[in-house]
């Protein structure tokens, strides 16, 4: 894991594209710095790191794109995956490197409070907690991009269909009150959760029975539901699409609440990719 | 030693080997001979476990790649067909990763890259960085990392494939002299090189072992159908009654050409019948003009047992014949 972690840190600082998303985040927080916090005089720099989230949905999978792809297309997979190392170890040493690369420019942006502080009172616990936050928001995106990384050989499919994830993910406030406006559009979206579930079955289990069975029963037991309590439709619903909604739990330290179940669901959910990922890697021998 | 047995790997519908079984035992250099896609790179990369059988086990000294499998990599040092090789590390940086990887300690590190370095030929490189050595020296380079730690078994895949000829004789030295100190297994599509260097050759086709011995045993079985090619002047009746007249279990084609009448007769074993032949046919008033005796070669014998039945006659040329003119 270590020479892992230590190879692949020194890879993707010595290659441009650590850099660059280092470079970026600075710059952008920078820009959002002079303005509110110097030109305005806000002592909250939360609000910095909120506008500087949003950006995360593309830097993130820009670090994380190569990770797993880029070794199998130049078969450098093989090296992995035949030493006496095990997958979780290989993922675990990939994604501390990942963190690893993260933390500097969350580093940095530690300093800026302290620099604020020179000129007057500003809410240090508050903002701590909100770069806590920041990192283990960085760190769950991080790990959606390593697991898409995970399922292909191509950088660009991985960058883009990470950045799709975490747009939705991003956006899920906004879709959230469509979709509460009438059961009918959950009813669908669970239907179409349904059929993916269950395509997803048939593709990995070959059984076309199993996955038609699992629709079957899932279309069966919506419709229960939907006769006899319409309203429970939309309301869980309402809480899956919550459950998605990565970027809304930061939104939260803005106001100044210390939200504990905030950082406990950004660790799940970091955890639950690297765990996809490790399955993914471990997939990838049987098909 | 290496036990694969029943090994099977499916994609999908196509069944890329099938029920394959046979050991390495310790110290031998075993050869997996087959055409492209018969499943060498498959195979190997179930003995590394680098790919999960669809059914079937392996076990490397009695450590089943899948239920120990960081026991059973331990043992193996594994060079695939393209050598798994970061372009942005140098030639130390990635030996030096290798032996982390391996669990070597820290202390013993540089000396054991030393060796491997060594072994492989690659001490003159080790500054370079991979993205920029040439083929023969990243094949170089991936044998070195293979070499690491010193494990018993090598498992090389197409080793010499890009290599020039002078690399590949280099390589071939290399590892005959491998085989003194480990088990080798080595795949390849040059029969040359195979019976070279293996004791042991093991020949694949469509996912199956169709044959498997020493390359002596394999010439040996084959050469069970002798063939000669005698050339003669007279009529094809008397000729054929001729031949008939020694022995009636020979076969007879016989085809009018330029020189005379061309009988290619084939003997079902491997009795010498020349000199019978030869008076036979000029009691019966069919004077030789040249006789030829083919002997299969390896060649013959993987080209036979590759090709289905019917098209292996109609490739007579690119098989390598030892003709003896009489």
């Amino acid at each position: 894991m270590i020479a892992i972690y230590k190879r692949e840190t020194a890879s993707m600082l010595r290659s441009m594209i650590g850099w660059v998303v280092i470079a970026v985040l600075l710059g952008i927080a920078g820009i959002y710095f002079t303005n509110g916090n110097l030109n305005y005089g806000l002592p909250y720099f939360g609000y910095v790191l909120s506008s500087v989230s949003f950006f995360l949905v593309f830097l993130c999978p820009a670090l994380t794109m190569r990770t797993f792809a880029e070794e199998k297309r130049q078969k450098t997979d093989q090296l992995l995956l035949t030493a006496p190392v095990s997958v979780g170890n290989i993922v675990m040493g990939k994604y501390l490197a990942l963190l690893t690369v993260f933390a500097i420019p969350t580093g940095i942006f530690a300093l800026y409070p302290l620099i604020l502080n020179q000129y007057g009172a500003v809410p240090m616990a508050e903002t701590y907690a909100t770069l806590l936050a920041f990192f283990l928001l960085g760190a769950a995106c991080l790990a959606v991009g390593m697991f898409f990384s995970s399922i292909t050989e191509h950088q660009v499919v991985a960058f883009v269909t990470a950045v799709v994830v975490l747009v939705v993910s991003y956006l899920m406030t906004g879709l959230q009150t469509i979709i509460t406006a009438g059961s009918g559009s959950a009813l669908v979206l669970f239907s179409v959760l349904a059929a993916a579930i269950g395509g997803l079955l048939w593709y990995f289990t070959k059984s076309f029975v199993l996955g038609a069975g699992v629709f079957t029963v899932a279309e069966l037991a919506l419709a229960v539901v939907t006769a006899t309590r319409s309203s429970a439709v939309t309301s869980a619903f309402t809480s899956v699409l919550d459950s998605l909604a990565l970027f809304d739990r930061f939104s939260g330290f803005l106001n100044g609440t210390l939200d504990l179940g905030a950082y406990l669901y950004l660790i799940s959910a970091a955890g639950l990719f690297v765990f996809f990922t490790v399955q993914a890697l471990e997939k990838r021998r049987w098909s | 030693m290496i036990e694969v047995s029943h090994l099977t790997r499916r994609y999908g519908n196509r069944c890329a080997v099938e029920d394959l079984s046979f050991s390495v035992p310790a110290g031998q250099i075993v050869g997996l001979l087959g055409p492209n896609g018969a499943g060498k790179s498959t195979t190997m990369n179930m003995l590394t476990g680098y790919l999960a059988p669809t059914d079937g086990t392996v076990r490397i000294e009695g450590c089943d790649i899948l239920d120990q499998p960081l026991e059973a990599r331990r043992k193996i040092g594994y060079l695939p067909e393209i050598p798994p090789l970061y372009a942005d590390m140098k030639v130390n940086e990635q030996l030096s990763f290798v032996a982390q990887l391996r669990g070597i300690p820290k202390k013993d590190r540089a000396a054991e890259i030393a060796a491997a370095a060594g072994q492989a030929g690659v001490e003159d490189v080790m500054d370079r960085l991979i993205g920029n050595l040439s083929k023969g020296y990243r094949q170089r380079v991936g044998l070195a990392a293979a070499l690491i730690g010193h494990p018993p078994f090598l498992i090389l895949d197409e080793p010499t494939v890009g290599l020039d000829p002078k690399q590949m004789i280099e390589m071939r030295a290399l590892i005959r002299e491998l085989g003194k100190s480990h088990t080798v297994l080595i795949s390849s599509h040059i029969l040359s090189e195979v019976s070279a260097v293996c004791d042991h050759v093991l020949i694949l086709s469509g996912g199956k072992l169709v044959a498997s011995g020493t390359p002596a045993e394999l010439a040996r079985a084959a050469a069970g159908h002798l063939c000669w090619q005698i050339t003669v002047q007279g009529s094809e009746s008397d000729a054929r009654a001729a031949v008939a007249g020694v022995d009636s279990a020979l076969e007879v084609q016989a085809k009018a050409t330029d020189d005379g009448l061309l009988l290619s007769i084939t003997s079902p074993d491997d009795t010498d019948r020349r000199a019978a032949l030869s008076c036979a046919l000029v009691q019966a008033g069919c004077p030789i003009l040249a006789m030829a005796e083919q002997r299969m070669s390896l060649e013959d014998v993987f080209l036979q047992l590759i090709e289905p039945e019917g098209e292996q006659q109609s490739e007579p040329d690119e098989a390598e014949q030892e003709e003896e003119a009489e």
